[in-house]
């Protein structure tokens, strides 16, 4: 039976979704209700920010897409309903895993078997998702180019949720059963996922090298700006020296788009005042060039060009 | 990160540049006025008429190097501005060297009118454009994506003009221009209008990459200066006798102004540098972009 993020403890509610759905919309939270039938059965319901997103129903080991008065008219007399809030990543991980196919299985018994399984993933350049679950642990990571994405990686464990990569020593479990997905390009999670990637790697360069050019200070000034027109759109975004963390859960690739165009909008308006328009739109196109094809041909196709950020 | 400091509330930032703009201006008047009118050559004596515009021009030449000492104290040690703004200070610090070294030699030379040909005066001077163009160097490099901060190849750049500079000795020599000097007190006169060219060049090309950005305003002062010496550099090959009077005057006057007005645009734009690092928001000259506020319109 799937059963998400068994670590956290649920939200206290009266064994009822719609007083889950309450609770999720007054908090404008991410979470899920989860719903356990009988004869391994089981529905989950995603909410993204405090709104209902889409809904799944797992049978004889499958998933599928189910509408939202479905999942509220599902019960089978023997129904548990679960309601847990997530943090936003684990949230985005949930959906990419609920989009794509299951590629293998297999369990891992040791760390070294788990090391030996990386290095494999490293040298294929693997990209997709996995999930591990254990009696002490089940969470997400995404690969990318054979990578663990900090930004994409996070697991619940009995003292929460954590975003380190694990070991088997470490959540102290004597084995793990890990599931590796892959996707179709055209997922609306997995062009996410990439766009979130390459709007990340792509900003992180531009801010590196424009610390090198005016100085950390200015860097840094540049970042408080950002963040405090960030701040009303209500975006798990934040600029923080190099690096831009983002722990934003667009469910849309529409929205994600609209975000980090605002973004780097405002990113070129201010570096155009300081080292003005022309080094700025070579500080863009240099730094455009230098982020993997992939991500950029979804930063193509979303219109985040540089030219498009300074005038 | 929270080091920045608050302005004082009796004068803010952008009130001091106003402030210093202004009397950049009035001192620019007093310069023109004290050129041409020669109000103390009457009163006293030529000598302190000539005093009185070293000491004018002497202000926003100190000034300039203090707002450049300023603003490279912003940066740490290890980040590349902070080696950019290093060199140009120190090539300002030392053509001020260089304005003091001239008020000393008027002092002893006025009265004979027996100038070395090559003093200390000269020393500072061209170590000031060795570092203004160390500076523009370390800048251009920044702008290419070149991270090391290697002298070698500005070394070797300046060592090429010294060749270049070599040749134009020779053929100004055959050209009978700086008749009865010694080759090396002709190489040092030729020096001087390469030096201005390179840079005045380099930084009109930083100025293009830059376009208004804030960061590349100090380079404007060294386009003016090179302007200004330019208009010397001309008469010296002969080239009052090719134009009318009227022509020579405007270019006496646009020399006369370029000159201090180029330590005055160096001042003003390292202040406001520094400003804008030291107080940052607070500053008030950031104004311009806090306007534009996160939209999502497409440019």
């Amino acid at each position: 039976m799937k059963y998400y993020f068994r670590q956290i403890e649920d939200i206290p509610l009266s064994n009822s979704p719609v007083s889950a759905e309450i609770y999720f919309r007054g908090a404008n939270a991410t979470g899920l209700i989860e719903k356990q039938f009988n004869a391994g059965r089981s529905a989950v319901l995603l909410f993204i920010g405090g709104e209902p997103g889409t809904a799944y129903l797992f049978e004889n080991g499958q998933s599928k897409s189910i509408s939202l008065a479905e999942f509220l008219s599902l019960n089978d007399g023997g129904s548990h309903t679960r309601a847990i809030k997530l943090p936003d990543i684990a949230g985005r991980l949930m959906l990419l895993g609920l989009e794509s196919q299951v590629k293998n299985k297999f369990a891992i018994a040791d760390d070294e078997a788990w090391a030996k399984q990386i290095n494999q993933w490293k040298q294929d350049q693997w990209n997709g998702l996995v999930e591990i679950t254990s009696k002490n642990l089940h969470g997400f990571t995404f690969f990318w180019q054979g990578e663990p994405q900090k930004s994409d990686l996070i697991f619940s464990t009995p003292q929460g949720f954590v975003s380190d990569f694990p070991t088997l020593k470490n959540a102290d479990d004597s084995a793990w059963d890990v599931t590796a997905y892959s996707h179709s390009d055209s997922a609306q999670a997995f062009q996410c996922t990439v766009l979130r990637l390459g709007a990340t790697h792509w900003c992180n360069k531009i801010l590196e090298r424009y610390r090198e050019m005016v100085g950390q200070k200015l860097l840094q000034m540049l970042d408080r700006e950002l963040n405090r027109q960030i701040q009303p759109w209500r975006w798990n975004i934040k600029l923080d020296e190099n690096d831009m963390l983002d722990g934003h859960f667009f469910p849309y690739l529409i929205d994600a788009a609209h975000a980090y165009r605002a973004l780097f909008m405002a990113m070129g308006t201010q570096m155009d005042f300081v080292i003005g328009n022309n080094l700025t739109q070579k500080l863009l196109s240099e730094t455009f060039e230098q982020v993997h094809p992939d991500e950029r041909e979804v930063l193509k196709s979303q219109r985040l060009v540089p030219a498009a950020f300074s005038e | 990160m929270q080091n920045l400091n608050r302005p004082n509330p009796k004068s803010s930032p952008l009130q001091i540049l106003q402030i210093s703009a202004a009397v950049f201006v009035i001192i620019l008047g007093l310069i023109v006025w004290a050129y041409f009118a020669e109000p103390l050559s009457q009163v006293l004596s030529p000598f302190w008429n000539d005093k009185l515009v070293d000491i004018l021009i002497f202000i926003p030449a100190v000034g300039a190097a203090v707002a450049g000492t300023l603003l490279t104290r912003q940066f740490e040690k290890g980040e590349i501005p902070y080696h950019i703004w290093q060199a140009f200070t120190v090539g300002l610090w030392l053509w001020v060297a260089g304005e003091i070294g001239g008020m000393v030699n008027d002092v002893l030379y006025w009265d004979s009118g027996n100038y070395p040909d090559f003093s200390l005066v000269d020393v500072f001077w061209l170590l000031g454009y060795f570092f203004l163009g160390l500076s523009l160097y370390y800048q251009l490099r920044l702008v290419y994506g070149a991270k090391n901060r290697s002298r070698r190849i500005y070394l070797g750049l300046v060592a090429l003009a010294l060749l270049v500079t070599a040749g134009l000795t020779n053929l100004a020599a055959k050209a009978g221009l700086g008749e009865g000097s010694a080759w090396i007190i002709l190489f040092v006169t030729v020096l001087y209008p390469v030096f201005d060219l390179t840079e005045g060049a380099t930084a009109i090309w930083l100025s293009f990459l830059f376009r208004r950005g804030q960061w590349s305003r100090p380079w404007w002062g060294l386009i003016l200066f090179a302007l200004a010496d330019s208009v010397g550099t001309f008469s010296w090959l002969g080239g009052y006798d090719l134009i009318p009077v009227v022509a020579q005057r405007i270019l006496d006057f646009i020399a006369l102004v370029a000159y201090p007005a180029s330590y005055m645009v160096m001042g003003l734009t390292l202040l406001s540098n520094y400003f804008i690092l030291r107080y940052g928001e607070d500053s008030g000259l950031l104004k311009v972009i806090k306007k534009n506020a996160l939209s999502t319109s497409e440019k």
